[in-house]
């Protein structure tokens, strides 16, 4: 089958390579049918996750049809219509079962790996990396699904694949980041970085009850987008100081929760972007904070500050001195798909959202080289790609 | 998910006390092993040989030769002496416990563990258990390099839903005790089980530092085998990703082509990680 492979930082093809076989009894083999470029992929694309291996197939927002299940998967057969979480969940350790499915702790076989580096392991992810266990990625015409009981989810036919395969990573994932600000009646939530996660983030913001949403990011596309599509307060922070221009917009008082929906690889403006850059670079720093940090300086006392960007390492110049004296609380983690897949299948099925408004770009699996690059360096006013294998 | 101690008991001190041997005769006891003892002697009658040879300065070699020779036929080390260390008595025991958390009733998991013929189903180390008698147990593992490891055991202790315990026969040259415990873990998460390993080396010194060394693999082994035992009884799989879609063209060209190029990139990236699980080759298998 063809299959989009990481070789190395910048090095990215479309080779064939064996098909997916059953591994496990409870796997399934899905076709894909249509896949998504996700923000997180440009990080292994600038060599920002280590354990890759040369080779590995990449994606994790994917959707498709199943071809094969395993002798004890129960709940899925051949020709059903699926969509399917980026984390890999068993369903049975006491994580699972308490709805964390993110922290799943079975579905890692390179648990080691990531035990040296944070502790614990979570769950596995599909095409993230050895240490997120090494599973093959959806960016390829069939992927292996273990667990497959556990986390599709099968989608109605009057949907098309546009309007629901987002619901694998990137709504759920901006709206567990709004579902973790605890938005109360009169809130104002600030979301640093308008690509689809905060797009989504914006839409869930409003959906949880916040009062207004602001919106920042530099790319004029995007914060058009936040603003026509998802009716977010927006600022340009190239133009604007952001701390000056929250602190007008909410009374002096900060956001009442702020979301960094930007991630490890920010492209700040200041002289902490700079510091960040300089040790990124000579790897002295595995992430680049700057969105993290703007958003610890505005919350409001008491807010919370949530993170759905990605982080892998380690960061200076953390402000902790005004997490402890601000009183704020710090939520982030993987998105447990699975908790959402259900609720917000419902509210699409109801109308109340159609998903594939961030769709910018539409392309073949053969194509999937450009338009990672196209992507990463936001041409052609790219904000979501989707791919057709 | 794990903790790990080490302890050491000094059974040499307890030998002495034991034996009722005053403080004051140890200062010219034995203190080198017999094997040592013969190397010491062969070494030193080399070195002095030598030594006569290579006058003048070689008499500083036969002096250190002699040496040896007289360290060898008394047995009595003085640098030993000095460092406060012996390689006459039986080494230092290492300790290793490992723990982890398991979604599932005790009962369940002490049965799995008190049918021990069936524990080469759910390790992935084991080659089998055969039961001689109700107390005595022949184990194969399966070792390294292909060569199969085995031992017996008697079973010292079996407390229905709390643990088990085996040690080595008497007269085996390495001597250890294993126990498995296994406890309700708080908070309805299932069950919390332990294993601790308990074992010793023959060589006095050299004994306790390979026992340490040793400790290192044995404790992720020990990991490795809880971390598969609960993917098999949760799950009812063991999770795996090898054999997944990849280039094989590269991947297939020898075991690990890019091995050093990801583990350096991954050092690179993240210091404080350890190379990935299959550099080390033990990629899972199907039980």
């Amino acid at each position: 089958m063809k299959a989009l492979c990481w070789y190395g930082s910048d090095d990215i093809r479309v080779e064939t390579v064996p098909d997916p076989q059953i591994i496990n009894p409870g796997d399934a083999i899905v076709k894909v049918t249509t896949t998504a470029i996700c923000g997180s992929d440009l990080h292994i694309l600038n060599g920002a996750i280590p354990t890759m291996q040369k080779g590995d197939v990449l994606g994790h927002e994917f959707m498709g049809e199943v071809v094969e299940v395993g002798k004890s998967v129960v709940m899925l057969k051949p020709g059903d219509r699926v969509v399917v979480p980026f984390t890999i969940a068993c369903g049975n350790c006491s994580y699972c079962t308490k709805g964390l499915w993110s922290l799943c702790d079975n579905s890692n076989p390179n648990a080691v790996i990531a035990e040296k580096l944070y502790g614990s392991s979570a769950a596995g992810l599909f095409g993230y990396s050895h240490m997120f266990g090494g599973y093959a990625g959806g960016q390829a015409e069939y992927v292996r699904v273990p667990y497959a009981d556990v986390g599709p989810i099968k989608v109605p036919e009057h949907l098309t694949d546009e309007q629901v395969l987002f619901l694998s990573d990137i709504f759920p994932t901006g709206y567990m980041a709004a579902e973790n600000c605890n938005i109360q009646s009169g809130d104002i939530v600030a979301i640093w970085g308008c690509g689809p996660v905060g797009q989504f983030a914006i839409k869930s913001a409003f959906m949880l009850g916040a009062k207004s949403v602001i919106a920042i990011d530099h790319i004029a596309e995007r914060l058009t987008m936040a603003q026509q599509h998802g009716h977010a307060q927006v600022i340009n922070d190239e133009e604007t100081d952001v701390h000056e221009a929250l602190m007008e917009l909410t009374g002096g008082r900060g956001p009442d929760a702020c979301i960094d929906a930007v991630g490890m690889e920010a492209h700040g403006m200041g002289i902490d972007a700079l510091y960040d850059k300089v040790k990124h670079a000579i790897r002295a720093e595995t992430d680049r904070p700057t969105a993290l940090r703007h958003a610890i300086q505005a919350c409001r006392k008491g807010g919370i500050v949530s993170i759905p960007g990605v982080y892998g390492g380690l960061i200076d110049k953390f402000p902790i001195g005004s997490v402890f004296n601000k009183g704020l609380t710090l939520k982030g983690g993987q998105t447990h798909v699975q908790r959402y897949l259900r609720p917000l299948l419902d509210r699409i099925t109801r109308g109340e959202i159609d998903p594939s408004f961030v769709i910018t770009h539409r392309l073949s699996l053969e194509e999937a080289p450009q338009a990672y690059r196209m992507f990463r360096d936001k041409h052609d006013q790219c904000i979501k790609v989707v791919l057709k294998p | 998910m794990q903790e790990q101690v080490i302890a050491r008991t000094n059974y040499a001190t307890d030998t002495h006390i034991a034996h009722g041997q005053p403080a004051t005769l140890q200062t010219h006891q034995t203190n080198v092993a017999s094997f040592e003892r013969v190397a010491s002697v062969l070494a030193g009658s080399v070195l002095g040989v030598y030594g006569l040879r290579r006058r003048p300065y070689g008499l500083l070699l036969t002096l250190i030769g002699g040496g040896l020779i007289y360290r060898g036929i008394s047995g009595h080390c003085p640098v030993y002496q000095q460092l406060g260390i012996t390689s006459a008595n039986p080494s230092e025991e290492q300790q290793i416990t490992k723990a982890i958390t398991i979604n599932r009733p005790i009962a369940d998991l002490y049965h799995i563990w008190d049918t021990v013929e069936a524990l080469p189903y759910v390790l992935q180390h084991l080659e089998s258990v055969q039961v001689i008698d109700p107390l005595h147990t022949h184990w194969v593992g399966k070792g390294s390099l292909g060569m199969p490891i085995a031992w017996d055991s008697v079973l010292t202790e079996a407390v229905q839903d709390s643990h088990i315990s085996w040690s080595s026969l008497p007269e085996a040259p390495i001597h250890y005790t294993g126990i498995i415990s296994f406890v309700v873990a708080p908070g309805n998460r299932g069950t919390e089980v332990r294993f601790s390993l308990n074992y010793g080396l023959p060589g006095g010194v050299y004994g306790e530092l390979a026992a340490q060394l040793l400790a290192g693999l044995i404790g992720q082994l020990i990991t490795e085998e809880l971390r598969g035992f609960k993917q098999l009884v949760e799950t009812g799989q063991r999770t795996r990703t090898s054999g997944q879609s990849a280039d094989h063209q590269l991947h297939q060209t020898n075991d690990h082509p890019d091995a050093d190029e990801v583990l350096q990139g991954s050092m690179d990236s993240f210091p404080a990680s350890d190379p990935p699980a299959w550099l080390a080759g033990n990629q899972e298998k199907e039980s």
